[in-house]
């Protein structure tokens, strides 16, 4: 008996911790946030010049001091060096990581985000605990806990044209790790109008770049890529993929440029430009032009003496996040809500997944069939039969006469679109009626099935 | 009459993808009666090796913008020609040189591209990236 009750009081206990504890996660989220908005653009002062070393510094940075290239004079140089870090993601994480371990004095931290699940397996600052938080506050706290001699200012914004200017001249050096073109052109003019150097590296699937603008009159980013490219060339890490090393490997590599210029010693790859290639276990370095004379930015005559709107000169936003193409009409369409209703009716009907195979081995409706887009634009003949065959069997089921229809689906509802359009144009499927399913299977696992696989 | 030529063609930075995923080319140019220079090798690549979307290759008579082109481990902006006033695109790929610049210490100018040439096309990947959702 007397167990029993011990087994009671403690429960009740630990229900009353449990509720204690939740309420404090409330009280710290709300602290966040508003600490989130005291400090937009916190105003920084210059950091100080530092004549020596104190004892504690020189046992910390022991390793890296009897490196004569380094010595004394460098790690004072870092000490009152400032670098601006654009984007705490896959790039931005290790840099900013190594670079407090290795006692920049000061860290600007820029990033509108805030951390998901499917951030964790490549931005290593970020844990668990602090999913759903904006990810500066989440990269400021583990950079303290790190090296709480290093300041770091968070500003949890996106950098945009009215503020990037002033923003960038406080820092003596900038790093681009963002993710997309807008922000690179961006940062690029920032750093040219400033007389700030640039050290900018991508990472995409298994292969990253890095390479350093403007700096001793090398090339800057608009000598290299005067033209945005069209912006349905791009691929994002969410599209394309991405391994977590491989920005690790491209961000420590970013983060050795960065140490190198702020402690006097000079970059390596000012006017060329590092290729990784992680599959093939390759790393090639190439000549890039030398700085133009006609560049808009950094030549003889800039155009550009201010900053601009990038979202409209590169004709896409300034996010990784994915666009809604709008392809087909409403009718053409059908919501995952719509498509369940339909499903439990029994009534007959062909689901047409045309996810590239990879995707489909890691989640799928169990009834689709799968034929990928890529096969559907090539008119791969083993598809079409694959079609052919499901179409033939779904109509034993229906009347004589009445249509088939085909719903297609893909990831989120963009693909699936340009099925549609592709199934639309071939004749001699007239008899059918073709639509795809709004927000794809990620729309599906929102709505209909939680237990359906998110990535 | 120019000879057959053989180039080693490689794509990067999502080039590829317009390509079948194939990184790697072996290939060698017929003979012809013009000799070869960057502009017709990437029109004879668009024939023979382009598998989707030309339009993501090349605009007008030279690669879209996001697009670096490589000869020899080098920007094809640093090439120069030393066969009078052509432009480099149009110059045989015989008659090019490197202008390294001072930004190439150790490297001097007028070093002549040898065969075997190397050709690589890297795409927007380099640098920039951007979303379309699937």
């Amino acid at each position: 008996m007397a167990a029993t009750e011990e087994v009671l009081t403690l429960q009740a206990e630990v229900a009353q911790r449990e509720e204690e504890l939740s309420s404090l996660k409330r009280r710290l989220a709300a602290a966040l946030l508003a600490e989130q908005e005291s400090e937009r653009l916190v105003p920084v002062s210059p950091l100080p010049p530092k004549a020596a070393l104190s004892r504690d510094e020189i046992l910390r940075y022991s390793r890296q001091l009897v490196l004569p290239e380094l010595g004394v004079q460098g790690q004072l140089r870092l000490a009152t060096a400032s670098v601006l870090v654009v984007g705490c993601g896959g790039l931005g994480c290790p840099l900013a990581q190594y670079l407090a371990a290795a006692g920049v004095g000061r860290l600007g931290l820029v990033d509108y985000d805030v951390v998901e699940v499917s951030n964790l397996a490549r931005q290593v600052l970020h844990g668990e605990a602090l999913a759903g938080q904006a990810k500066v506050f989440s990269a400021a706290a583990t950079l303290r806990r790190l090296n709480s001699a290093v300041e770091c200012v968070p500003y949890a914004q996106a950098l945009t044209p009215p503020t990037a200017l002033d923003l960038v001249g406080r820092y003596d050096v900038v790093a681009d790790c963002s993710d997309n073109v807008p922000t690179r052109y961006l940062v690029n003019d920032a750093c040219v109008l400033t007389g700030r150097p640039l050290v900018s590296a991508s990472a995409l699937r298994f292969e990253g770049q890095l390479t350093v603008y403007h700096y001793g009159g090398g090339p800057c980013y608009r000598c290299v890529f005067p033209q945005p490219p069209p912006a349905e060339t791009v691929t994002s890490c969410a599209d394309g993929g991405v391994l977590g090393v491989v920005t690790g490997v491209l961000g420590c590599l970013q983060a050795l440029e960065v140490l190198k210029i702020a402690a006097g010693l000079g970059p390596s790859y000012s006017g060329s430009l590092l290729l990784f290639d992680a599959l093939g276990g390759h790393f090639r370095c190439i000549r890039l032009r030398r700085r133009r004379p006609d560049c808009a930015a950094c030549g003889e005559r800039p155009t550009v003496t201010d900053l601009q709107d990038y979202e409209s000169f590169c004709g896409s936003s300034a996010t990784d996040k994915c666009r809604s193409l709008q392809l087909l009409k409403p009718e053409e369409r059908i919501s995952v809500v719509d498509y369940k209703r339909l499903l439990d009716s029994g009534s007959p009907h062909v689901l047409l997944d045309v996810r590239p195979p990879v995707e489909v081995d890691l989640c799928r409706l169990p009834h689709s069939l799968h034929i990928p887009l890529k096969h559907l634009e090539r008119r791969n003949a083993e598809s079409l039969k694959l079609l052919g065959e499901a179409i033939r069997e779904g109509k034993q089921g229906t009347q004589e006469g009445v249509s088939l229809p085909i719903y297609v689906i893909c990831k989120l509802g963009n693909d699936s679109q340009k099925a549609v359009k592709i199934l639309q144009s071939w004749t001699d499927l007239d008899s059918l009626t073709v639509r795809d399913v709004v927000g794809g299977l990620m729309a599906w696992a929102a709505k209909i099935d939680g237990t359906f696989p998110r990535y | 009459m120019a000879a057959p030529l053989s180039v080693q063609v490689e794509f990067g930075g999502g080039a590829e993808l317009l390509f079948d995923g194939v990184k790697k080319h072996q290939v060698t140019l017929p003979g012809q009666e013009e000799p070869w220079d960057i502009r017709n090798l990437l029109v004879w690549i668009k024939k023979n090796l382009l598998k989707e979307r030309p339009e993501l290759f090349i605009r007008g008579d030279s690669v879209r913008p996001g697009i670096l082109v490589l000869i020899n481990d080098a920007d094809w902006e640093l090439l120069v020609s030393t066969s009078g006033d052509s432009p480099p695109s149009t110059t045989p790929l015989t008659a090019l040189e490197a202008g390294w610049g001072q930004a190439a210490p150790g490297r001097q100018d007028g070093s002549p591209l040898l065969p075997p040439f190397l050709l690589e096309v890297l795409g927007p990947q380099c640098l920039q990236q951007l979303a379309l959702g699937k």
